[in-house]
């Protein structure tokens, strides 16, 4: 660590001297006394260290034959390109709902690495939906009976799995409060620490979505994935269902990762400062090295129903079961029955006043 | 009596707003994620410094209300 000409006082930022007196540094301005030591922690900079990003992409190609069942259809709407078992019955796009036609044999591009196959089928699929429709309040009867739970559609998500080795250095300023009290006064006293942490964590298959069509936070919302569930890809695990073909690479993927990586190690090297009542992170630096990517298919069953102009989308996580969707609102229903309860809240407790009050 | 009143109007649309309020976001399930934690690898976390320094102590000192007698 470089030699500070000029130390700040880690209670009032003013400059610290060195007070003969006590052979301690003292602050002139607020009167605390500091070891040299403490002061060089407190006054210690992070460097930023730049990320040691080199990121291998699969390469992996197509054998002989791989693709001869595979068709390629086109979204009339959405333009969307879908590649599916040619004796699929599938004819609406699983992102939009609108016609899709089959325009040609599937070929190039990057074969799959893994793929996590379907564990619940079009049944279990359909039973989650209705499940998740029970028991949730204003939304609008038309909805919930006008739907068509029949066209919930098995998809396979391209998505872009990142393992990467993280090294973090953070300083926290912590607080430790003790209170007691005598006869005449109440005590408060705070002890205040700097607390430096380093350390690296290891992050596997963190999945980014590779299709522009699948809404990014719908995807985050059914994970996690488990990966032990992922087996190499082959062809046939495609037959019954619809599969996209990425259209996000994954360099433009990387940064999404990257964000929740980095979020991910301050969160874990924070829960190692324990024993303080209270915490906060002053200054922090974060690398991300030995990067690899991989290209996976992660089963999803989706479905969309329009109503009111408004498309809705649900997903269900195919490995897991974990089903999302945001419902409408029936915004006449909720303000209804928010009268209706704040009038008898209301009465209820102007009866409880009432006794309280006659009570006394 | 009209304090009462008052009182009981106000508590009434907290309490409403309150059990609205969750029924109303239970409609919600689709959220971003910002961490990764389900993709830590197990046991992998090495710390590589763990300092603790003791800085300085403040002391507050508020005194009671004395009830006085007589």
């Amino acid at each position: 660590m470089a030699d500070l000409l000029e130390y700040k006082c880690p209670c009032c930022a003013g400059k610290v001297e060195f007070d003969p007196n006590s052979q301690q540094m003292k602050c002139p301005f607020c009167e605390s006394e500091f070891t040299i030591e403490a002061l060089q922690e407190a006054n210690g900079v992070q460097e930023q260290a730049e990320d040691q990003l080199n990121w291998e992409t699969p390469t992996s190609d197509w054998g002989d034959g791989e693709t001869d069942g595979m068709k390629v259809y086109t979204c009339q709407s959405c333009g969307g390109q879908i590649i599916a078992d040619e004796t699929t019955g599938a004819s609406a796009c699983p992102y939009c709902d609108n016609p899709i036609v089959m325009t040609g044999q599937f070929a190039g591009d990057l074969r799959p690495d893994f793929v996590i196959p379907f564990k619940f089928d079009k049944e279990a699929a359909k039973k989650a939906l209705l499940q998740h429709f029970e028991g949730k309040k204003f939304v609008p009867k038309v909805f919930k009976d006008d739907h068509h739970i029949d066209e919930i559609k098995g998809v396979y998500v391209p998505v872009w799995l990142f393992d990467a080795e993280a090294q973090g250095q953070f300083r926290y300023h912590a607080e430790k409060v003790k209170r007691w009290s005598d006869d005449r006064f109440n005590y408060k006293e705070v002890s205040h620490y700097m607390v430096k942490r380093a350390g690296r964590i290891a992050f596997e298959q963190v999945p980014v979505d590779g299709s522009t069509k699948m809404d990014d936070t719908l995807m985050e919302s059914i994970e996690p994935f488990d990966f032990k569930g992922a087996v190499p890809f082959q062809t046939p695990y495609l037959s019954g269902y619809l599969a996209d073909k990425y259209d996000v690479t994954a360099e433009d993927s990387i940064d999404r990762a990257n964000n929740r990586i980095k979020q991910s190690v301050a969160d874990e090297i924070r829960k190692t400062v324990i024993g303080y009542d209270s915490v906060v992170t002053e200054d922090s630096g974060i690398q991300l090295e030995n990067a690899k990517a991989k290209y996976a298919l992660y089963p999803v069953w989706l479905l969309n129903i329009s109503w009111n102009n408004e498309k809705f989308t649900f997903a269900m996580n195919g490995q897991t079961g974990r089903f999302v969707g945001n419902l409408p609102l029936d915004k006449s229903a909720a303000t209804k029955a928010f009268c209706i309860t704040a009038v008898i809240a209301s009465i209820i407790v102007f009866i409880l006043l009432m006794i309280f009050n006659n009570g006394q | 009596m009209v304090t009462n009143i008052l009182i009981a109007i106000v508590v009434g649309i907290i309490i409403a707003a309150i059990i609205i309020g969750i029924q109303v976001s239970a409609l919600k399930s689709v959220n971003e994620r910002h961490e990764a934690s389900d993709y830590v690898k197990q046991g992998s976390l090495q710390l590589s410094q763990k300092t603790d320094v003791f800085l300085y102590k403040k002391l507050e000192k508020t005194e009671k209300p004395q009830n006085n007698q007589g």
